[in-house]
């Protein structure tokens, strides 16, 4: 049977996605945030006796759909500046 | 430190500057629910926000309805204070106790909504957990719902951010693309006025050359913060180029929404923005189109205001221009033509003789650009030129040429850059 990881290497290896990610100061904000938030849901949840499986899995899925987002963000953000440059070359 | 909402526009405002309302189900705000219907054993829990008469909700466990009105909700009473609203027993409460919701299905005994607070304050709506017998939560069960309703306003930030500009705080291409085709499907449904005005800023490059990007930056962020004070609270604007805004103007015809577009090139001309002791100062060219034609996409409207931009660009700059493409509600043909003539009459034309004079080349060159431009704008992309822009560029055409032939007896020169001087032609009538 496999060991199952503590929640705060789970936490750790979440942080570890995140800081290889070029974002802005306001979503790095956002990031931090939303990092502490699931921190402490991971924290309440152990002390409401859920298990630390089922605790890794909402862990988990909830920051796999905040980073599937921020990726979106990201290319978003990256997709106006190609558009901006081409809009430069219109100066008229 | 909290802050009540007393002020419920400021609370809608906050609410509706995430663009949320009536958006697709998300997995992001699913997950959430679900583990509070799992972990709490509820049998009901939603993110519900709290719009002006109604409660919508985004993500919803074990109940049905999309939306309800707010009258009858319970969360209209949890976003009235910081704290979460425990009802252990509806049929006990009175505020409740008569409420369809409780009398009827989905029959809710037991409720506990924690507020979802905006960044800037506002309570906006509740993350609720409902079951249909009288229940009690611990206080770690409660603090636990509060940690969701955290991510949960986590996961809507996230998606304000990526909407809005940093630089200039207006929405970002893509976001004001997907509000913008809201707005129109919305005008479409409902038979509805929808305008809209692309504004780009003239000559910015050269503050660019001459000042610095970050002088640019500096004023792009003074002359959009201008231009947002003159919109009203319907209206919105998205960077949809590196100098190029555009803004939507609901329910609006091509005859208000120049005027409002006027008041934007009003506010761009009068901001002066100093930067080192130095003053600076610059314009806009405006196009304003309206969704005249019911086959017209987004991306038709856009390309009239464009070309009408464009056109603007064209008479001289520092100027908005409706488009001709607009066959309704706007100007007629009668008006247009005297737009243009007003606009051929403009002072630099009455000085036609100097525009001849070598140093003043650039409006000569500006002038004979002048039909090339118009005819280029009237141009539509997809629709070609037709008959009442042909005719209006015929009389705009022959306008011109009268005047450049009564007021000029030689015809105009400029000087290539080998410093020979070769005489200019005007562009071929159609």
């Amino acid at each position: 049977m496999t060991a199952v990881p503590d929640n705060s290497s789970i936490l750790t290896q979440i942080r570890c996605d995140l800081s290889s990610l070029p974002i802005t100061p306001p979503l790095r904000a956002n990031v931090r945030q939303h990092h502490e938030h699931l921190e402490q849901l991971a924290g309440r949840l152990k002390t409401l006796g859920v298990d630390d499986k089922t605790i890794n899995e909402h862990v988990i899925e909830i920051f796999e759909q905040y980073k599937s987002e921020l990726l979106k963000s990201l290319e978003s953000l990256a997709g106006a500046s190609t558009d901006w440059t081409e809009q430069e070359k219109r100066d008229v | 430190m909290f802050k009540c909402d007393t002020d419920e526009d400021a609370r809608l405002g906050a609410l509706y500057r995430y663009e949320i309302l009536d958006s697709e189900p998300e997995e992001s705000f699913d997950r959430i629910t679900r583990l509070a219907k799992n972990v709490l054993q509820m049998p009901m829990v939603v993110v519900s926000l709290v719009d002006r008469d109604r409660q919508w909700f985004k993500s919803r466990q074990g109940v049905t309805a999309t939306e309800t009105p707010r009258a009858i909700s319970f969360c209209t009473h949890t976003i009235r204070d910081n704290v979460p609203l425990i009802v252990r027993d509806a049929h006990a409460d009175p505020r409740f106790a008569h409420s369809p919701l409780v009398t009827g299905e989905p029959h809710i005994r037991y409720y506990i909504g924690i507020p979802l607070r905006s960044r800037d304050g506002h309570n906006i709506g509740a993350l609720c957990a409902m079951d249909t017998n009288v229940r009690d939560l611990n206080s770690g069960q409660v603090k636990m719902l509060e940690d969701l309703a955290r991510l949960v306003v986590d996961e809507m930030e996230l998606r304000l951010l990526a909407s809005i500009d940093s630089l200039t705080g207006v929405l970002s291409r893509r976001s004001f693309l997907d509000a913008a085709e809201r707005d129109l499907q919305q005008s479409i449904r409902s038979g509805s006025d929808l305008s809209c005005a692309v504004i780009d800023l003239d000559h910015f490059k050269s503050i660019n050359d001459t000042y610095g990007h970050g002088a640019g930056d500096t004023v792009l962020q003074q002359v959009i913060a201008a231009c947002r004070e003159q919109l009203r609270s319907s209206d919105y604007i998205g960077r949809t180029g590196g100098e190029e805004f555009t803004a939507i103007f609901r329910d609006t015809s091509i005859t208000a929404a120049v005027e409002a577009a006027e008041r934007l090139r009003s506010a761009i001309e009068s901001t002066v923005v100093e930067l080192d002791g130095r003053k600076i100062r610059i314009s806009a060219s405006i196009g304003v189109a309206q969704r005249t034609n019911p086959d017209w996409t987004l991306s038709d409207l856009m390309q009239a205001a464009d070309a009408a931009m464009y056109l603007a660009k064209s008479l001289g700059r520092n100027r908005t221009v409706p488009s001709p493409d607009c066959e309704q509600g706007g100007l007629d043909r009668e008006n247009e033509t005297a737009l243009a003539r007003t606009e051929l009459t403009a002072p630099p034309f009455d000085t036609a003789v100097d525009i001849y004079d070598d140093r003043n080349r650039d409006r000569a060159q500006s002038h004979l650009d002048y039909l090339e431009g118009a005819r280029t704008c009237f141009h539509h992309a997809k629709h070609g030129m037709n008959e009442k822009m042909k005719a209006l560029f015929a009389d705009i055409a022959l306008d011109y040429l009268r005047l450049a032939h009564e007021k000029a007896a030689v015809m105009p020169v400029r000087r290539t850059e080998q410093g020979k001087t070769k005489g200019m032609t005007l562009p071929p009538l159609l």
